[in-house]
């Protein structure tokens, strides 16, 4: 394990220099926050429906989705997408190291490392500092249940796995495509909407309810703050682990024949 | 076995054609032209512990091919070859972990951190201990002249530091043999000397296997005593320096370069 302990080590370290990155990122997350939630806000007032979901609750849900918006695999790594137009990849190939598993700790850094800038400045805004500003309506409320943190901690670790492991395989689909900006397009899509980001899943009509909960994007957004919302009770918790788990299995599967194939596809052009 | 053993390699590419123009490209939508380019056509040569030999031909002869095949990272279509008893595409990471490989035009080193931090990782990626990384780190540092480099980010050094960083990443672990793709490759004059000598040097001090190759004859004729010139897909000559310049002989004396070139002509036409 100690090549691969260092690598992570070493890539962190690469990655966490994008801090003005961060920066303006969370500052644009702060705005488009506030302007889903006034949109949610105005749905609510003009309904005479019950929602699927507390007003408070679904602005918890768009606030935790905001924060964690970094973690969500919704592109490829661009680093691995230069690597593949530049031919630099060969040096990947040439490390004694199992590819795919590097390849998946690759993903793993980039999107802890985006989410982990991040997170903290928007969860202190949305949970204290909008309440200080007079806007307690517009603001995180956190659980009174204690019991709650550690659940959803695990399953936002879950979450992360689920997301590097979908990432990791997306990445490898380079090999076969070379320019990883329509694959990047394609996922984009798939995950902003079933993650629940675009509008939280309980929304969508009842008869889709099945079907989005054991799709494989529920367990990266919806799930995670469902449980720290309280939309999901507690004795429901470790079925939602179960449900990240099996998926995190099967891209981590999928990620390791595709590499397998890819490494036999494999031509790098060169003169 | 040992070096290098080579018979008959051969590597086709398949190439996606498609006409010029809009009508081309809808065309290309439905129909491929697939054209198939024999980049190894073929090739036989072995090699000793030890030699230092030059690889030398124009663009797209199927240089880098070779050395892409010999370092596990293509799979030929047909032929044999082993690296001291070794076929590389068959036990990648047993291979990999025993050669070293520089591309002039690529870098394995991470570009925002200081070298240093690549060299540690490659310790960790290799797996050696303390005392080879040190011993071989404290070499290869007096040799390339790294020390002054260590702290310095590898975006913000010269071509030619950055080169010596790259020779001495892909030296840490003490391979038994060594790839270098046009290392010399846009290097100023007095970086092409200090990269010569330091190619020759680890050659004869460490013994290790060195395969060279390059555009420039004067790499070739400072360093190699061997050389094989190769030229669609086919090894053309296999020989000395010396038998290189005899095989064109009309008495004058010429520039490796140009006898090279006419050599690569005639082979053409034949």
């Amino acid at each position: 394990m100690r090549p691969y302990i260092k690598f992570l080590k070493t890539r962190f370290q690469s990655l966490l220099q994008y801090r003005a990155a961060a920066w303006a990122g969370i500052v644009c997350q702060f705005f488009w926050g506030i302007i889903m939630i006034m949109a949610l806000e105005a749905f609510y007032r003009s309904s005479d429906r019950t929602a699927p979901m507390e007003l408070s609750r679904a602005v918890g849900y768009i606030w935790l989705g905001q924060a964690f918006l970094g973690m969500l695999p919704w592109n490829i790594d661009r680093d691995m997408d230069r690597m593949v137009r530049d031919g630099s990849l060969c040096y990947e190939l040439l490390k004694p190291l199992d590819l795919h598993f590097y390849w998946f700790l690759r993903a793993f850094s980039w999107r802890f490392s985006t989410m982990i800038l991040r997170v903290i400045p928007q969860l202190i805004f949305a949970a204290l500092i909008l309440p200080m500003l007079g806007l307690g309506e517009w603001a995180l409320i956190l659980p009174k249940n204690p019991l709650v943190y550690p659940l959803w901690v695990v399953s936002v670790f879950l979450a992360l796995l689920l997301s590097s492991t979908i990432t990791t395989a997306a990445n490898i689909t380079l090999i076969w495509s070379v320019s990883g900006s329509g694959t990047s397009q394609l996922l984009g899509s798939f995950v902003t909407l079933f993650s629940g980001m675009v509008v939280p899943l309980p929304f969508f009509p009842d008869r889709w309810q099945a079907f989005l909960t054991f799709q494989p994007f529920h367990g990266l957004c919806d799930g995670p703050n469902r449980i720290f919302t309280g939309d999901i009770p507690l004795s429901r918790v470790p079925g939602e682990w179960g449900l990240q788990v099996f998926w995190i299995l099967f891209f981590f599967l999928l990620g390791r024949i595709l590499t397998a194939a890819g490494q036999k596809h494999l031509a790098v052009q060169g003169g | 076995m040992s070096g290098i053993e080579v018979r008959n390699l051969v590597k086709t590419y398949r190439i996606a054609e498609r006409e010029k123009g809009l009508s081309g490209s809808v065309k290309g939508l439905f129909k491929r032209h697939i054209r198939e380019i024999r980049a190894l056509d073929g090739i036989s040569f072995s090699i000793g512990r030890g030699e230092l030999v030059g690889y030398i031909g124009p663009n797209g002869a199927g240089k880098s091919t070779t050395v892409k095949v010999l370092s596990g990272i293509l799979v030929p279509d047909g032929g044999r070859c082993t690296v001291n008893g070794r076929i590389p595409w068959e036990s990648r990471k047993e291979h990999v972990a025993r050669i070293g490989t520089v591309f002039g035009q690529k870098s394995q080193l991470w570009w925002d951190l200081p070298v240093e931090e690549s060299f540690d990782l490659l310790k960790e990626i290799y797996r050696l201990s303390d005392k080879q990384y040190k011993e071989t780190l404290g070499e290869l540092t007096e040799l390339f002249e790294l020390k002054e480099l260590y702290p310095v980010p590898v975006r913000q050094m010269s071509l030619g530091q950055r080169m010596r960083c790259d020779m001495a990443a892909a030296l840490i672990h003490s391979p038994d043999t060594v790839f270098l793709d046009e290392p010399t490759i846009g290097l100023d004059a007095v970086a092409k000397l200090t990269l010569r000598e330091l190619i020759s040097r680890i050659n004869r001090e460490k013994g290790v296997t060195v395969i060279l190759t390059t555009h420039d004859m004067d790499d070739v004729e400072a360093l190699c005593r061997r050389v094989m010139l190769i030229g669609h897909g086919r090894i053309l000559r296999d020989g000395t320096v010396e038998d290189l310049r005899r095989a064109y002989k009309d008495g004058s004396e010429v520039e490796l370069e140009e006898v090279v070139r006419r050599l690569y002509r005639e082979e053409a036409l034949r």
